[in-house]
């Protein structure tokens, strides 16, 4: 990673770049692999900390790795044979949606947690002071080119329409028995209540 | 020898070692390779959720102690959630909640799993399976797997598996008309080694504790109140319980039914103010719910299923003729 690739990055996060430049400057990250991804995680969530911004940010960065998730078909094969260059981009951009994510998870601990716990995960139950801290979220967006609908992200309603907050719980809490008695076999993950954590639950 | 049979001779001595290698790996041995992975073994990772248009960050510590499971799932990003598994119970908190959902659990503390109730053949039936070419996820090579229902009462799945652990790296949802109803990745996974004891969060294991009340003791189990006139092909019955709601509330019953991979959830509970009152069909990623109101009863069914399968549960539902 050298400086005109810092550059780039610094770009890309302003949105300096016109489409084929930031097309040029994500494959530029994608082959500077692990160590490129966490610099540009890093200094897009320490730029958004110092900007005191949430993480819901509408960027075109975001929007082109959202828009890349959404183009990815969910069946590749037999497609996947005959084409393969028509996944090669949006497959890239989950890669780096995926290393940002990483990276930002990364960097995330050691700006919200109190020094001597840094690198910890979340301890919710234990340390109330994170409850009111601002958690650092990956960046998404969706939408097209040009259009800066900013869809994810955390504060993006994504709860079940119940009547009223108690019924909200009450429903909550069928999901969860559904997905603690229905078991688990993998298929959607490791875990079955990986909806409950990544639902709005009121 | 000729040419000719020296060919023949290396063309059956290649299809031979194909058949044995694609014997080495099947999609039924590995989907049987997971299913105990994700129930066995020690983990811890941070994965990607995808639903919808939103993104979140998790973060997971899954580990099994004397046979018990035990587990942390934190989620990253938006609003602080988190879920806990002890041997005894489930515990999901929310920031801005005052009240801990609390589930108890079954079985000593180890899951269930539906994979085991079918059989090969069961699957096949419902399901087309295939090997994809490896991929790579979170740093490690993995095995690719698609798997497409032969209908449309189900979705379908494409998985990534830790070629090492077996454990699902990837996992993809697709619906009827392909497209990604819900996904996790893996960016980081640690398997076996240098786990994070969960016990370090004393607090956090204290909040989930089994609340006995809600649990209806054994001998007061009952045969159903309800029944099915027809189940949508290849689902079976797996597990009836019965929960008691609040004060003078009556009981909720509740089914779940699976064909293997998938799984529906059907509510059976009085109408009132304890009712939940969704409208009558909704999804939020790939899980849809469907509800109505029967007998002065508020039937719900929910599932990581297509809305035609949801409501074949939802109609299909009567007052049990015993």
């Amino acid at each position: 990673m050298n400086n005109k690739q810092d550059e780039l990055i610094s770009a890309l996060l302003d949105d300096e770049l016109d489409y084929d430049a930031s097309q040029r400057a994500i494959s530029g990250l994608l082959d500077s692999g692990q160590d490129g991804m966490e610099r540009f995680a890093r200094y897009r969530l320490i730029g958004d900390v110092m900007r005191g911004e949430s993480a819901v940010l509408a960027g075109s960065v975001a929007t082109k790795v959202s828009q890349a998730l959404h183009d990815e078909p969910s069946v590749l094969e037999p497609r996947a044979h005959r084409q393969p260059r028509r996944w090669a981009r949006p497959a890239a951009g989950l890669a780096i949606a995926a290393s940002v994510a990483a990276a930002a998870i990364m960097v995330a601990p050691q700006l919200m947690t109190r020094p001597g716990e840094q690198g910890q995960p979340m301890q919710l139950a234990a340390d109330t002071q994170h409850r009111d801290a601002t958690p650092a979220t990956l960046v998404a967006a969706g939408g097209s080119q040009g259009d800066a609908r900013p869809v994810e992200v955390a504060e993006a309603q994504l709860r079940w329409p119940a009547r009223n907050q108690e019924a909200s719980e009450r429903f909550d809490r069928l999901m969860m028995e559904h997905r603690e008695f229905g078991g688990r076999t993998g298929v959607n993950g490791p875990v079955q209540h990986i909806g409950f954590v990544s639902y709005d639950a009121r | 020898m000729t040419r000719a049979s020296r060919l023949i001779w290396l063309s059956c001595g290649l299809l031979l070692a194909a058949n044995a290698r694609s014997g080495e790996s099947s999609p039924h041995q590995l989907l049987d390779r997971m299913n105990e992975a994700v129930r066995q073994l020690d983990y811890e990772g941070r994965f990607v959720v995808q639903v919808g248009d939103r993104m979140d960050a998790i973060y997971i510590v899954h580990r099994v102690d004397g046979g018990a499971e035990k587990e942390r799932v934190v989620s990253l990003t938006g609003k602080p959630r988190e879920v806990i598994r002890s041997d005894e119970a489930v515990a999901c908190l929310t920031s801005g909640r005052a009240r801990t959902l609390n589930v108890g659990r079954g079985a000593n503390g180890r899951s269930f799993s539906p994979l085991s109730g079918v059989t090969g053949e069961q699957l096949d039936r419902y399901y087309r399976m295939q090997l994809l070419p490896p991929g790579r996820v979170a740093g490690r090579d993995a095995y690719q797997l698609l798997i497409e229902p032969r209908d449309d009462l189900r979705f379908g799945y494409r998985l990534f598996l830790d070629q090492a652990s077996y454990l699902p790296l990837r996992s993809v949802m697709f619906d009827e008309a392909q497209k990604t109803a819900s996904q996790m990745m893996f960016v980081e996974l640690r398997v076996d080694q240098q786990i994070t004891p969960i016990e370090r969060d004393i607090s956090a294991m204290q909040v989930a504790r089994a609340t006995p009340s809600d649990d209806i003791p054994e001998e007061r189990l009952k045969p159903p109140a309800w029944e099915f006139a027809d189940l949508p092909p290849g689902f079976q019955l797996n597990v009836h319980r019965r929960r008691m709601l609040g004060e003078n509330a009556g009981e909720l019953e509740h089914f779940i039914f699976s064909d293997g991979l998938a799984t529906v959830s059907v509510y059976v509970q009085p109408t009132g103010d304890d009712g939940v009152g969704l409208p009558p069909s909704s999804r939020l990623g790939a899980a849809g719910a469907v509800s109505r109101v029967l007998a002065d009863h508020e039937v719900i069914v929910v599932g990581e299923v297509p809305a035609r399968t949801l409501n074949w549960f939802a109609q299909q539902i009567r007052a049990a003729s015993n």
